[in-house]
C-alpha cells in the first residue's frame, strides 16, 4: 500500500484520471452519433470511480470504496444499460444535429477550458494533490451545460445533465474528498430516478410529437 | 414527535394498492392529510412556545421556521385533497384520466406532499437538497398527467430545467461542506452538514467561500422558488399541472424552496454580514415583481396569469427577505402564509370556471357569477387579495414591506413596486372580472372552441359541497388574516425571525 500511495503521488495520477475525464466529455460535446455520446459517459463514470478509488488509497479512507462501488453499479452499468435500451425503443436517429458544427463547438470547449483556468485561480484555494481537480470539474461542468445548449435531441439533453453530474461529483471530491457515504448514495439514488422519469417522458414525447427533437417543443411561450 | 412525516408516505401506498375501488384512495388521502395537519398542528403549539423538536442525530430537527412551513404545507395539503376529490371525479366522469391514472395521481399526491414535508424537517443540508429534488421529481409526473403535448412538454422543461438548477445549489452546498470541514466537527467527525452545526459556528466560516456558495445555491434553490431571471418552467408546469396539483406547485412548493436559501442565508448572515445577503435578495425580488407584471399583460389563459402572479409574489417574498430588519422579515413570512392561502384558493375558483367553460382561454366564459354565486364571490375576494386590496391579508404584509422600504429609505424600489402592483391589479382585473361578470355569451367563440382543454362536459358547475366549506373556509380565512393575526403564528413568526436576527432558537 505505502509504494501505491508513492506511485499515486509521483505519477500524478490524481490529474491523470480527471483530465481523462475533462477528454471525454469534449468527446461528448463534438461526437457525431449518440452512441459515442454514450461510450463517452461510461468511460466518463468508469474513471470517475477509478478516481474515488484513487483516493481511498491514498487518503486510506476506506468509505471511499464503497462510493466507488456504487457509482461502478449506478453510473457504469444500470444507467447506460437503461439508456441504451431507451434509445433502441426511441429508434432515435444516429445524428445527433448539433445547431453548431465540430470544429466550432471544440473551440468553444477550448474557451471554456481556458475561461474556467483563468478565472478559478483565487476564490476557493486547494492544496495538495488534488489541486486541479476543482478546475477540471468546473470546466466539466460548462461544457456539459454548452452541449446541452447544443443539441436538439433529447436525449442529448439528458447525457449533457448525465455529465454535469459526473462533473459536479468531482468537484465534490476535490473540495472534500468525498461526502459522507450516505449522502453520496442519496445524490446517486435521486439521479437514478430522474434519468427513469426522463425515459419515460422521452417516449411519451416521441409517441405525441412523432420525434424526439427539441425544436417541436415549442407550443408553450410566454 | 417528527416521525409523522411516514404518515403521507403511508397513504401513498394505500393508493397504489387500492386496485378495486377508487374511492378507497381518496379515504386514504384525506386520512392522511387529515392525521398529519393535526399532528402538525400540536408540533405547531409547541415550537410557538420554543421548543426545539430533533430526531436521534440531529438528522430530523423542527424549530420555529421549520414548524411555520409545516403548518402551512400540511394545511394545504388537506385543502388539496379535499378539492382533489371533487376535481378527479370531474376529470374521471369527463373521461380525461381513467380509474388506473386517478389511483396512480392519488400516489403520486400523496408522495410529493411527503417530499414536501421533509424539506423542512431535513436539518442536513445534503438532506435538504435530496428532498427538494425529490419533490421535482414526484411533481414533475403529475405535471405531465394527462399525457398531452402541452403537459409532456411542460413536464420536461419542469424536470429539465429545475434539475440543471438544483445541480448548481449541490454544488453550492458542497462548497458549504468544503467551508465547514476544517472548522465544524460535532463529533470528532471532519466535517458536518448539519444546519444546527454549521450556524453554531457560523462566524469561524471563511467569508469568501460562504459567499461562492450563497451565489450558488441561491440560483439553484431560486430556480425552483421562481425567482424572476430562471422562472421559464414555472406558467408551463402551473398551468398544464391538474388544479389541485398547481395550487400545491404554487401555494408551497415554491417555499419549500425558497427555505432552503433561507436556511443558508441565515448561515452567511452570520459570516459575511448581512449586507451581501441582502443585495443579492432584493435584485431577485425586484427582477421578478418587474418582469412578473409585465407578463402579466399579455396572458390569455387564467391559470397562466396565476402563475405569474405567484412568480410577483415570490419576487415579493424574496424582495422583503432581503430587506431584513424586523419589517421586512416579519412581511417575508407573513406573505408566504398570506399567497399560500389566496393562490390556492384561486386555482381552486379556475378549476370550477374551467369545468363549464370552453376552454381555458379567459375569453372562454363570461358570467360565472351567476352560475355559482359562491364560487364567484371566493374568486373576487382572491383576486382582491391577491392584488393587494386593503381588508384582505395581503394587503397587510405588502404594507409591511413598503414600511420596511420607506425606513430604508429604498425609495426607488418603492416606486418601481407600486407602478408593478397596479399593473397587476390591472391584468387579474380584467382577466377575471371578465370571467366572473360579464354578459354571457349566446354561443361560444369560436376560437375558444378550437383551443378546448377540458371540454365543456356537462352544463352545471361541478361541486362537492366539504370542497366549498373548505374554498370558504380559505376565503375567510383571507378576510381574517388582513384585520388580526392570531396569537401561536405571531409567535412563530416572531421566533423564526431571531434565527435571522442573531438569536437562533436551536
Amino acid at each position: 500500500m505505502p509504494l501505491i500511495k508513492k506511485w499515486i503521488e509521483i505519477f500524478g495520477v490524481i490529474d491523470f484520471i480527471s483530465i481523462g475525464m475533462l477528454l471525454s466529455v469534449v468527446a461528448m460535446s463534438s461526437a457525431k452519433r449518440i452512441e459515442s455520446c454514450l461510450k463517452a459517459y461510461v468511460i466518463n463514470s468508469w474513471l470517475l470511480a477509478l478516481l474515488m478509488a484513487a483516493f481511498a488509497v491514498y487518503l486510506s479512507i476506506p468509505h471511499l470504496y464503497i462510493a466507488a462501488f456504487f457509482t461502478i453499479a449506478g453510473k457504469c452499468i444500470l444507467i447506460p444499460y437503461f439508456l441504451r435500451k431507451v434509445i433502441r425503443e426511441l429508434k432515435v436517429t444516429r445524428e445527433v444535429e448539433p445547431y453548431l458544427s465540430m470544429p466550432v463547438s471544440l473551440i468553444i470547449s477550448f474557451a471554456l477550458v481556458v475561461l474556467v483556468y483563468s478565472f478559478l485561480a483565487e476564490g476557493i484555494f486547494v492544496a495538495g494533490v488534488a489541486r486541479n481537480v476543482l478546475k477540471i470539474s468546473v470546466s466539466i461542468i460548462l461544457i456539459s451545460l454548452f452541449t446541452m445548449m447544443n443539441r436538439k435531441k433529447a436525449v442529448t439533453q439528458v447525457m449533457g445533465l448525465l455529465f454535469m453530474e459526473n462533473g459536479l461529483f468531482l468537484a465534490g471530491f476535490s473540495l472534500t474528498y468525498g461526502m459522507p457515504t450516505i449522502i453520496e448514495l442519496g445524490v446517486l439514488f435521486d439521479m437514478m430516478m430522474g434519468v427513469m422519469i426522463l425515459g419515460v417522458f422521452l417516449t411519451q414525447i416521441k409517441k405525441s410529437f412523432v420525434s424526439v427533437d427539441l425544436d417541436q417543443l415549442t407550443s408553450l411561450k410566454g | 414527535m417528527l416521525f409523522f412525516v411516514v404518515v403521507p408516505l403511508a397513504a401513498a401506498f394505500v393508493c397504489l394498492a387500492a386496485k378495486k375501488s377508487p374511492r378507497m384512495s381518496e379515504y386514504a388521502t384525506l386520512a392522511g392529510s387529515v392525521i398529519a395537519a393535526g399532528w402538525v398542528l400540536r408540533l405547531a403549539a409547541g415550537a410557538a412556545g420554543g421548543t426545539v423538536y430533533f430526531s436521534r442525530g440531529y438528522t430530523l430537527y423542527c424549530d420555529s421556521l421549520s414548524a411555520y412551513i409545516l403548518l402551512i404545507i400540511s394545511l394545504l395539503s388537506v385543502a388539496a385533497s379535499v378539492y382533489s376529490v371533487e376535481y378527479m371525479r370531474g376529470e374521471l366522469k369527463a373521461g380525461t384520466v381513467n380509474a388506473d391514472g386517478l389511483r396512480y395521481y392519488y400516489f403520486l399526491l400523496n408522495l410529493f406532499v411527503f417530499t414536501m414535508m421533509l424539506v423542512p424537517l431535513a436539518n442536513n443540508l445534503a438532506v435538504l437538497w435530496m428532498a427538494v429534488e425529490a419533490t421535482t421529481l414526484s411533481s414533475a409526473l403529475l405535471v405531465g398527467l394527462y399525457r398531452k403535448k402541452q403537459s409532456i412538454e411542460a413536464a420536461w422543461k419542469y424536470i429539465m430545467l429545475c434539475t440543471i438548477g438544483i445541480t448548481f445549489a449541490l454544488l453550492g452546498t458542497f462548497i458549504m461542506y468544503y467551508a465547514g470541514a476544517g472548522v465544524v466537527g460535532a463529533h470528532g467527525e471532519a466535517g458536518s452538514l448539519n444546519w444546527t452545526d454549521l450556524m453554531r459556528s457560523a462566524r469561524l466560516l471563511n467569508p469568501a467561500t460562504l459567499r461562492l456558495a450563497f451565489i450558488f445555491v441561491v440560483v439553484g434553490y431560486g430556480t425552483k422558488a421562481g425567482l424572476a431571471p430562471v422562472h421559464n418552467w414555472l406558467p408551463d408546469a402551473h398551468s398544464e399541472a391538474p388544479t389541485p396539483v398547481s395550487a400545491l406547485l404554487s401555494g408551497i412548493l415554491l417555499n419549500c424552496a425558497f427555505y432552503g436559501v433561507m436556511r443558508f442565508a441565515a448561515i452567511v448572515g452570520v459570516s459575511c454580514g448581512p449586507a451581501f445577503v441582502q443585495d443579492i435578495m432584493m435584485a431577485f425580488g425586484v427582477a421578478s415583481v418587474v418582469i412578473a407584471s409585465l407578463f402579466m399583460l399579455i396572458q390569455l389563459s387564467a391559470k397562466r396569469l396565476l402563475a405569474y402572479s405567484s412568480i410577483e409574489h415570490m419576487g415579493i417574498i424574496s424582495l422583503s427577505f432581503g430587506l431584513g430588519g424586523i419589517y421586512g422579515l416579519y412581511a417575508a413570512l407573513l406573505h408566504i402564509l398570506n399567497h399560500a392561502i389566496g393562490k390556492p384558493l384561486m386555482f381552486f375558483v379556475t378549476g370550477r370556471i374551467h369545468s363549464v367553460s370552453h376552454g381555458a382561454r379567459l375569453d372562454g366564459i363570461r358570467g360565472f357569477l351567476k352560475m355559482s354565486p359562491l364560487t364567484g364571490v371566493l374568486g373576487f375576494a382572491g383576486i382582491a387579495a391577491l392584488a393587494g386590496v386593503p381588508p384582505f391579508n395581503i394587503f397587510l404584509s405588502e404594507f409591511l414591506m413598503l414600511k420596511g422600504l420607506a425606513a430604508g429609505a429604498h425609495w426607488y424600489i418603492m416606486a418601481v413596486f407600486l407602478i408593478a402592483s397596479g399593473l397587476v391589479f390591472f391584468s387579474l382585473l380584467r382577466g377575471f372580472g371578465g370571467m366572473l361578470l360579464g354578459k354571457k355569451a349566446k354561443n361560444p367563440l369560436p376560437g375558444a372552441e378550437a383551443e378546448l382543454h377540458h371540454g365543456p362536459s356537462h352544463e352545471a358547475v361541478r361541486t362537492w359541497w366539504p370542497a366549498s366549506v373548505m374554498m370558504a373556509i380559505m376565503g375567510a380565512g383571507l378576510l381574517f388574516l388582513g384585520l388580526n393575526i392570531p396569537g401561536g403564528i405571531d409567535h412563530l413568526i416572531t421566533r423564526s425571525m431571531g434565527i435571522f436576527m442573531g438569536r437562533g432558537s436551536f
